[in-house]
């Protein structure tokens, strides 16, 4: 009987627990004595998109203390950010991870970062100041059908601030033992009601790191960087904004070379710069439908004392039409065009064949949404077509379906198509008699393959998006991907007289990848958060680079991310975070055999004090447990280095 | 005993997952507009409003949406004159003239700032409550304009606008509110 009792007492209790706290219960004037605190999220379209979307909010940036993009990419879920040296990262999504780690797009405000001539992402020359950022979407699966080529595993938006969300003065100095000095300004004004504009400027000096037997690296850069941005409104159809940036970027060495013999290593005098302008004009025909169109141009250029000098031209020009035709069905459409032009000059290295050469991309795409069975089922369905110099014409469509069959409750399920066009360097690096093994003289050489094909990928994924309760909410997604056409190295028997191999890329191998992405997001309080995440990749490789079974794993299994952010009081905020990377194989070709990076376990924690309502003073550190790590082996021709223990000092300060 | 600590190990979770709060809480902003918005739907009378069987109350929310999927669903699950509620969310502000004519309310994001003038000659004087905490709203035309005064929420009601769109609201809203253009 008792037992009864103490059941439905304890029901009730439960019951009414949750009842009373309905805010739809308040009264106005309730509403109106209320003290509210102002929280600015958006909570928008992501959570009925029918893919595995994580954004990173400026807040989180802020929060985790880290002080570079690519760190920043380790809060989204499923990312592999490894660290490889100094000003050097390998950053994928669902495998094939690397410093070339090509088939991840990466836009800055809708410029595409990945480059054409070796693939993948430079993301040293794209250090910007972290607090422009306003949020970095990260779309881990296919985004091909809107992105076009190279969007395979993943496609990353970072996105900047408006100009009238800068406005005032704003400095920030960081100094520590790894980001030695960071000096970042900011100045942000207004012309007029419509006109808002900021200009900014970045000095960055990060130091080296170490190599196996703790010497120095070498690696340090220095970087100064600097740019505007200005948006104007003039009338309520029409928003224009302008930006552009510039930098030099200068490092002692980009890469640690293995020499012939290879104790002595040699150091690459590095200089990287670039600058980039651009426009963008939004146009509302009506409230119903809306045309927006970008132009940008990019020059890029680096000096390498031993890879030799490199040169790059990007003019681009992309136009996209939105339309609500009704409140069950959306369609847009857009053309793109772009233009690159590089030059490789020769280097001790070798050279590249041709060694200048203009790539054009041209593209189209549609994309239609309608929903149905009364707004509960909601199907995106679109296709891209491409023609790309390297990959010639190809159409990459996806169909997405999202279920909401409960208010709180989803799922969806995704096919995609998708390629990723083979790059410059794959297609034509000429190098002669390089020193591959560093335990005994052989050499390697590579020849051009100007017939390289695009590789083809088709993907599935299935995912659950779910809240509970107001605090607490859960995002899982599966997915398999085949890919075809793999370019992979294809070798020639070892010459051992001459001691040599030749090597030249192919589209020879097949691969399988599957795995389950997963976050848990839970607000137990105010002041409290908790974010828990847990990604599981496997792959199977059919005739990639060393065949089957020496293929090592160079993607972690397993990676766990733990955060928690507590106020402890309205002006001081405390973070820590929590890392668990699987380890990974490596195979770098001054070895043998495939090199073991171990599992590894990171803490970072944060401090930040309110001092006064425009001063805020920082304590923060990465990786503390550690005095120092392997992340990552470079695949290519450098030596494997540590990442050493980070530790800072901060200070903003807003006027 | 062994059924009691089970049913505790079920119930214990919905007990940690609940808000864990008091009468002194201080609320999020967003949750504060989004109970001023259901309850301006009680305190308006609509010239018309769908009668049929299976009618709904639109709340529509253009542009970013400002509300969590809870607070959403929170929203859902009240009525508005008998009417069950019914959230629709135009997320790039685009909304075609068929899908605006169907809201009662239209809460306009913070995003669409500059599109103000576009919206509201958009609407013209269709009998649609109209919210927004866009700067100066009620002065460029909008109904109900929500500021945050000292940490509190406050309205502003612009009583020419909702007049000519044949909207009526109630004198106790009047009352609590900053009104302007009172006289025709």
């Amino acid at each position: 009987m008792t037992d009864k009792w103490l059941k439905l007492s304890l029901l009730t209790a439960i019951c009414s627990a949750w009842a009373a706290d309905d805010p739809m219960n308040l009264s106005i004037e309730q509403l109106m004595q209320s003290e509210v605190q102002t929280v600015t999220r958006t909570h928008q379209s992501f959570a009925d998109t029918a893919a595995a979307v994580y954004v990173i909010t400026q807040e989180d940036i802020q929060r985790s203390g880290v002080t570079t993009i690519p760190d920043a990419l380790r809060l989204a879920p499923g990312v592999q950010v490894a660290q490889v040296r100094s000003g050097e990262w390998a950053i994928s999504a669902r495998g094939f991870s690397g410093v070339f780690a090509n088939k991840l797009q990466v836009l800055i405000d809708g410029r595409s970062i990945y480059t054409p001539t070796f693939a993948g992402v430079r993301w040293r020359n794209y250090d910007l100041i972290l607090d422009d950022i306003s949020r970095i979407e990260v779309i881990r699966g296919p985004g091909s059908s809107v992105w076009g080529h190279n969007a395979v595993n993943g496609v990353i938006n970072i996105i900047t601030k408006n100009s009238a969300d800068t406005q005032g003065g704003w400095v920030t100095a960081t100094t520590g033992n790894k980001d030695q000095a960071l000096l970042e300004t900011r100045y942000g004004d207004q012309l007029n009601e419509q006109t808002h504009y900021r200009v900014f400027g970045k000095f960055t000096h990060r130091d080296s790191q170490v190599d196996y037997y703790q010497q120095d690296a070498e690696d340090d850069w220095t970087q100064g960087r600097g740019g505007f941005r200005l948006d104007w409104n003039p009338n309520s159809k029409d928003h224009v904004t302008f930006s552009g940036d510039g930098y030099i970027d200068t490092a002692k060495a980009g890469f640690l070379l293995p020499t012939d013999p290879p104790d002595q290593p040699q150091f690459n005098a590095l200089q990287n710069s670039g600058a980039h302008g651009r426009v963008r004009w939004e146009h509302d025909l009506s409230l119903a439908s809306k045309i927006t169109t970008q132009i940008y141009y990019e020059l890029f250029r680096q000096e390498d004392a031993y890879f030799g000098d490199e040169r790059q031209h990007t003019a681009d020009f992309d136009f996209q039409h939105d339309l609500a035709l009704n409140s069950s069905h959306y369609f847009n459409w857009g053309l793109a065009y772009r233009y690159v032009s590089d030059e490789v000059l020769n280097s001790a290295m070798g050279t590249m064949r041709p060694n200048q050469l203009d790539l054009h991309l041209a593209s189209a795409f549609i994309q239609d949404k309608v929903m149905f069975f009364d707004d509960q089922m909601e199907l995106t369905w679109g296709s891209k077509i491409q023609y790309y110099t390297l990959s010639d014409w190809n159409w990459m469509p996806s169909a997405r379906l999202m279920w909401k069959w409960h208010p709180e409750h989803r799922l969806w399920a995704s096919f995609s198509k998708s390629i990723r066009s083979p790059s410059r360097g794959e297609t034509a690096l000429d190098l002669n008699r390089i020193r591959i093994v560093k335990a005994f003289p052989f050499y390697a050489d590579f020849n051009p393959n100007s017939r390289l094909d695009e590789e083809h990928i088709l993907s599935y994924e299935l995912g659950y998006r779910g809240w509970f309760g107001s605090r607490a909410s859960l995002d899982v997604a599966l997915f398999y991907n085949h890919y075809d056409e793999l370019v992979t190295g294809s070798f020639s028997e070892p010459d051992f007289l001459r001691r040599q191999i030749t090597v030249q890329f192919a589209n020879g191998a097949k691969a399988d990848t599957w795995g389950i992405e997963s976050t848990f997001d839970w607000r137990p309080m105010d002041k409290l958060r908790l974010l828990v995440s847990y990604t599981y990749f496997e792959r199977n490789y059919e005739n990639y680079n060393l065949g089957d079974e020496e293929h090592p794993h160079s993607d972690p299994m397993n990676q766990l991310s733990c955060r928690l952010s507590y106020d402890i009081a309205p002006t001081l905020k405390f973070d820590a975070w929590i890392r668990y990377v699987d380890s990974v194989q490596a195979h770098n070709t001054l070895y043998s055999e495939a090199q073991n990076v171990p599992s590894r376990v990171g803490l970072d924690l944060r401090l930040a004090w309110h001092a006064l309502p425009s001063l805020e003073l920082i304590l923060a550190g990465q990786n503390i447990n550690q005095s120092e790590h392997t992340e990552y082996i470079e695949e290519t021709l450098a030596y494997p280095e540590q990442i050493e223990r980070s530790l800072y000092g901060q200070m903003r300060w807003s006027f | 005993m062994k059924k009691n600590s089970l049913l505790f190990f079920f119930l214990l979770p919905a007990l940690l997952l609940r808000p864990l709060s008091s009468a002194s809480q201080t609320l999020d902003s967003e949750q504060v507009q989004a109970v001023y918005t259901y309850k301006f739907g009680k305190f308006t009378t609509w010239p018309t409003l769908p009668r049929s069987d299976d009618a709904r109350f639109h709340i529509c929310i253009l542009g970013d949406n400002p509300f969590s999927r809870p607070i959403l669903s929170q929203l859902e699950s009240n009525s508005v004159q008998n009417l069950p509620i019914h959230v629709e969310l135009f997320p790039k502000g685009l909304a075609a003239n068929e899908s605006l004519s169907r809201c009662q309310i239209l809460f306009i994001s913070e995003s669409e700032k500059y599109r103000l003038n576009l919206i509201l000659e958009t609407l013209k004087q269709q009998p649609i409550l109209t919210i927004s905490a866009i700067d100066e709203f009620a002065e460029q035309g909008g109904m109900i304009q929500l500021l945050n005064q000292n940490h509190k929420i406050r309205f502003k009601i612009n009583y020419r606008a909702l007049i000519k769109a044949g909207l009526i609201v109630s004198s106790k809203l009047l009352q609590l509110a900053d009104v302007i253009n009172l006289k025709e």
